[in-house]
């Protein structure tokens, strides 16, 4: 009598808790790609689809070709407010966003990419530091070490420049796959004031970066 | 004391109706659905855990509860479920309570049949497997569940190559004893059609008995349905059974030519094999031939042929027909010229049964498994035919077909019935027992008939009677051979067309063998002689019951002489009478050799003492023949004084034994005198008939009865032996050979030749 009734209220307990029970954190990921980051439950999503309408829509002059190139991107932030349009431009923002993005290579990028090429992918870093661009004065590299996943390699580079008087701090995780036809980037990014509030969760997140490699 | 009242005054467990509460539940039954579905819930966590390598397991199995929410709803309506029959099983009133507002609800469900709520539940149970199969395999290929389903398949045929080697180092493996087994179970069984067969029923001399009971059979072989619609059922097979060469075979044959059905013929070595369990395959390989071939045809018969080698468990069968059939005739009855040859058939019989015990006739047969694979077989069960209809009809939920039913008539043919298994012989397996025995006289004159017609000969009706008459148990087979033996001799004779006496010296060839061509010397053939006629004579004064045959002094291989009687008519009882005169006969050779060679007599009338005195024995203690009544055989069960014999423990047996073996002795004194006397009586026959003896070396019954009446034979003419002058020649001769055995030298007078 006393052995099944434990029995049963053990197992009403197990699922009791875990059904009431909160994930602990957001797993965003592209299970085809094999490209999964977390981040915190508070942050909120911007979708893929809102993403590449953005950038289609755009009047930038080769956008919709790059877009074409792209296979997943999604964004995540704290702000609730924040547009497709401020994932794509310079501006800092004021609350941490993260933006993940899978693309693939064009066959004549294939055969030029280099680690330099990964660090130039939002903001030409290379030329900058070489003092061949003078448009970001206070420029300077934080961090800049190499990334070496089971799924691709790369660099990741933390650097912080100032653009209208606003400093901004961005995390850059930028890999290629090891069959040299993809490449992944992951940015996180805000205002420096923000980023070192923030710093440990943005690092947590970085780190939770994960690239397997498409099936 | 108090144990014993407290499991008296312990009441019974209580009726399920008479139950105020719920029975109990096992601990397996409370929890199993929990268990299904902490299963799933786990395999589906593992599985979201396996899908993302950042996940932690703590938001794995969040993650999983929150996406499968039904599950844990499930789960939770399970729990409440095991709470109330918790509730129901501890709190009478509250089930009392739940029984009478809800118990419509059983009533409902109890007003479908329990095989429709049997197939109902397992459909359930079936769709809820498939359901969470669908989902767990939804959560491994990341696909919505019922997609999944399909993509399980295709996951197992891309696995099939692998399988495919795994297997074939099975297979490998097994096939090789597969094709050896195969191999090794064929054989050993001949399929007959209808139109291979021409012989039928009239090709069956002599056995009408037999045959209109067979027809019976095969009536219902034919129209199953004349005693099925009646109730009955069609007996399953007959056992013929009967002394060698009596046409069981044939009848067997015949009654396949008759049906116009196949006819599967079972070699008696067949199921002796080399390997154990192959006896068994080729059972199951016979009969799944049988129903083939029954249901194509519509019935077959299937024959065994010497079924005994089938052989049987080791049990000594009991009752069943009379178990005399093969017993083997005392070799004493045969050696020499004495003893069972004067006997009648059933008095040897008698003898040999006292003197044999019958050992347990556990011979093994076909093997292990055999035997009991057939009786299996005979009677088991039968399973519904056809892959459709046992595998399909049976996993769509229908009921398979009744099996057919199969028309096997199964015929088995033994001269050994009692070593067939007496599971073998139950109704229902093998129902009819038929005894095929030596032809009947209008049988055997049909076979004369039917083997003198293909050869040439001169025999008239009247002889073909007579030799039918004097050859009682002569059988298909001995009369072909007979035949063939009287037209050898024809042909030896420079004839082509057969005649009497080739048929006759043919039957006496046959049943003595040939003769040595000993030539005796004169007082010893004279000696012989003598001892045979006075068999002979009384046996042809005193015994009505046996005709004699014939009377020979020529040395066979195991005998000096003899007189061989044959029953005139069949006859099934004996009498205190017959036996005697059987022990007269017997007796005639002392009292003759005692009379003729002034008191001396030959070590030759042992045989004849011993079958005499075993007679008289039997008289006295089985037959109640003799001067008491009293059964011996129940005397000695019983342990109990023969009548007149002291009463006490001590060697009350050898006291019995003492008094029966007193009485016969006075019995057969008795019975010497008398036959003595008869001798005294016919002191001239003996003589002639010793002089015939001499003479022709060999005498047909009918010529011994000539001479002993003084008229014309077939061959021999009895006349002389009436002439007091030539009746004088022989006691003349026989004088002389009386001082020539005393004496130990050749006779002074020879044998006086007939003129």
């Amino acid at each position: 009598m006393k052995r099944p009734v434990i029995a049963l209220l053990g197992i009403a307990l197990v699922l009791g808790l875990t059904g009431c029970g909160e994930s602990s954190k957001l797993y965003p990921a592209s299970k085809s790609e094999g490209v999964y980051f977390s981040v915190p439950t508070n942050w909120k999503a911007l979708s893929t689809a809102s993403l590449n309408k953005y950038e289609k829509e755009s009047t930038e002059p080769e956008g919709a070709a790059r877009q074409a190139l792209v296979k997943w991107q999604i964004a995540y932030t704290t702000n609730k407010k924040l547009k497709a349009a401020e994932v794509f431009n310079l501006t800092a923002p004021s609350k941490p966003l993260a933006f993940a993005r899978v693309r693939d290579l064009e066959s004549s990028e294939i055969n030029s990419v280099s680690y330099n090429t990964l660090r130039d992918v939002i903001v030409p870093v290379t030329q900058i530091i070489e003092g061949d661009d003078p448009s970001a004065p206070d420029f300077q590299i934080l961090v800049d070490q190499e990334v070496v996943q089971k799924g691709a390699r790369g660099v990741q580079t933390v650097y912080s420049f100032s653009i209208d008087g606003r400093e901004q701090t961005i995390n850059q995780t930028s890999l290629m796959s090891n069959d040299r036809t993809t490449m992944y980037i992951f940015v996180v990014r805000c205002t420096t004031e923000c980023y070192n509030k923030n710093k440990k969760k943005i690092e947590e997140i970085v780190s939770s970066f994960t690239v397997e490699g498409a099936r | 004391m108090s144990q014993v009242s407290q499991l008296e005054n312990r009441p019974s467990r209580p009726r399920d109706t008479d139950r105020k509460t719920r029975i109990h539940l096992s601990f397996y039954d409370r929890i199993k659905f929990l268990l299904l579905f902490a299963i799933t819930f786990l395999v589906l966590a593992w599985s979201s855990l396996a899908e993302n390598p950042i996940l932690s397991v703590e938001d794995g199995l969040r993650n999983t509860a929150s996406s499968k929410s039904w599950l844990i709803v499930l789960a939770v309506i399970e729990v409440i479920r095991q709470i109330h029959f918790i509730l129901a099983e501890v709190l009478a009133p509250y089930h009392g309570v739940w029984k009478r507002y809800f118990d419509f609800v059983d009533r409902q469900i109890h007003r479908l049949s329990d095989w429709t709520r049997f197939r109902l539940s397992r459909a359930i149970k079936w769709a809820l497997i498939i359901f969470l199969l669908a989902v767990i395999l939804g959560a491994i290929y990341d696909e919505p569940p019922i997609k999944a389903l399909f993509l399980a398949p295709k996951a197992f045929l891309s696995a099939l190559p692998f399988l495919a080697q795994l297997m074939f180092a099975v297979v490998f493996i097994v096939i090789q004893f597969a094709a050896l087994f195969y191999f090794l179970s064929r054989g050993g069984v001949d399929t007959y059609f209808p139109d291979d067969i021409r012989t039928r029923f009239s090709d069956v001399w002599g056995q009408d008995h037999v045959l209109n009971r067979i027809r019976e059979n095969l009536l219902f072989l034919e129209t199953p349905e004349e005693i099925e619609k009646h109730g009955g059922y069609v007996p399953g097979g007959i056992l013929l059974w009967g002394p060698p060469g009596t046409g069981k075979t044939l009848m067997a044959e015949s009654m396949a030519g008759e049906t116009g059905k196949p006819f599967v013929f079972v070699d008696p070595g067949a199921f002796t094999n080399m390997f154990i369990g192959i006896g068994v395959l080729k059972v199951k390989s016979l009969f799944r031939k049988l129903r083939k071939l029954a249901l194509r045809y519509g019935g077959v018969v299937v024959f065994f042929d010497e079924a005994d080698a089938l052989g049987n468990r080791g049990i000594i069968t009991q009752g069943g027909p009379q178990r005399t059939s093969t017993m083997d005739k005392s070799k004493i009855f045969e050696s020499h010229c004495h003893g069972g040859t004067y006997l009648s058939d059933s008095a040897v019989s008698a003898i040999t049964r006292e003197k044999f015990v019958m050992g347990g006739a556990a011979a093994g047969g076909g093997g292990s498994g055999t035997l009991q694979a057939l009786l299996t077989e005979l009677s088991g069960l039968k399973k519904p035919r056809g892959f459709f209809n046992r595998i399909v009809r049976r996993t769509l939920g229908m009921r398979p077909k009744n099996p057919p039913k199969y028309r096997i008539l199964v015929v088995m043919a033994t001269n050994m019935p009692e070593s067939l298994d007496e599971a073998l012989l139950r109704p229902g397996r093998i129902d009819r027992m038929y005894r095929v025995g030596y032809p009947s006289k209008a049988g055997r004159i049909r076979t004369y008939e039917g083997y003198l017609s293909k050869v040439s000969h001169s025999l008239s009706a009247e002889e073909i009677d007579k030799i039918a008459t004097i050859t009682p148990y002569a059988t298909g087979a001995t009369i072909k051979d007979t035949i063939n033996e009287a037209l050898i001799m024809a042909i030896r004779n420079g004839r082509t067309s057969i005649e009497w006496s080739d048929i006759i010296k043919a039957k006496q060839q046959k049943e003595l063998g040939p003769s040595e061509d000993v030539e005796y010397i004169e007082r010893e053939r004279h000696a012989v002689a003598v001892h045979e006629a006075c068999h002979a004579v009384m046996a042809h004064r005193t015994r009505q019951h046996m005709s004699i045959d014939l009377a020979t002094i020529e040395k066979g291989s195991d005998y000096l002489g003899m007189v061989a009687s044959i029953p005139p008519d069949d006859q099934f009882t004996r009498w205190k009478s017959e036996y005697q005169s059987d022990i007269l006969v017997s007796l005639a050779s002392l009292a003759g050799e005692r009379m003729f060679f002034e008191g001396d007599n030959s070590s030759g009338v042992s045989g004849d003492l011993e079958s005499a005195t075993t007679i008289a024995s039997l008289m006295e203690g089985h037959w109640g023949m003799g001067s008491t009544i009293s059964s011996h055989v129940s005397n000695r069960r019983f342990e109990m004084g023969a009548p007149g014999g002291p009463k006490g423990k001590d060697d009350t047996e050898k006291q019995m034994r003492m008094a029966l073996s007193d009485r016969i002795e006075e019995n057969l004194g008795k019975l010497l005198i008398q036959a003595e006397e008869i001798l005294r009586e016919n002191r001239n026959q003996v003589l002639a008939l010793a002089h015939a003896l001499e003479t022709y070396k060999t005498m047909s019954g009918e010529d011994v009865a000539a001479v002993i009446e003084g008229v014309q034979g077939s061959i021999v003419d009895g006349r002389p032996y009436l002439d007091a002058n030539f009746l004088a020649e022989i006691e003349k001769y026989h004088s002389a050979s009386v001082v020539a055995h005393r004496e130990h030298r050749v006779p002074d007078v020879h044998l006086p030749v007939l003129k």
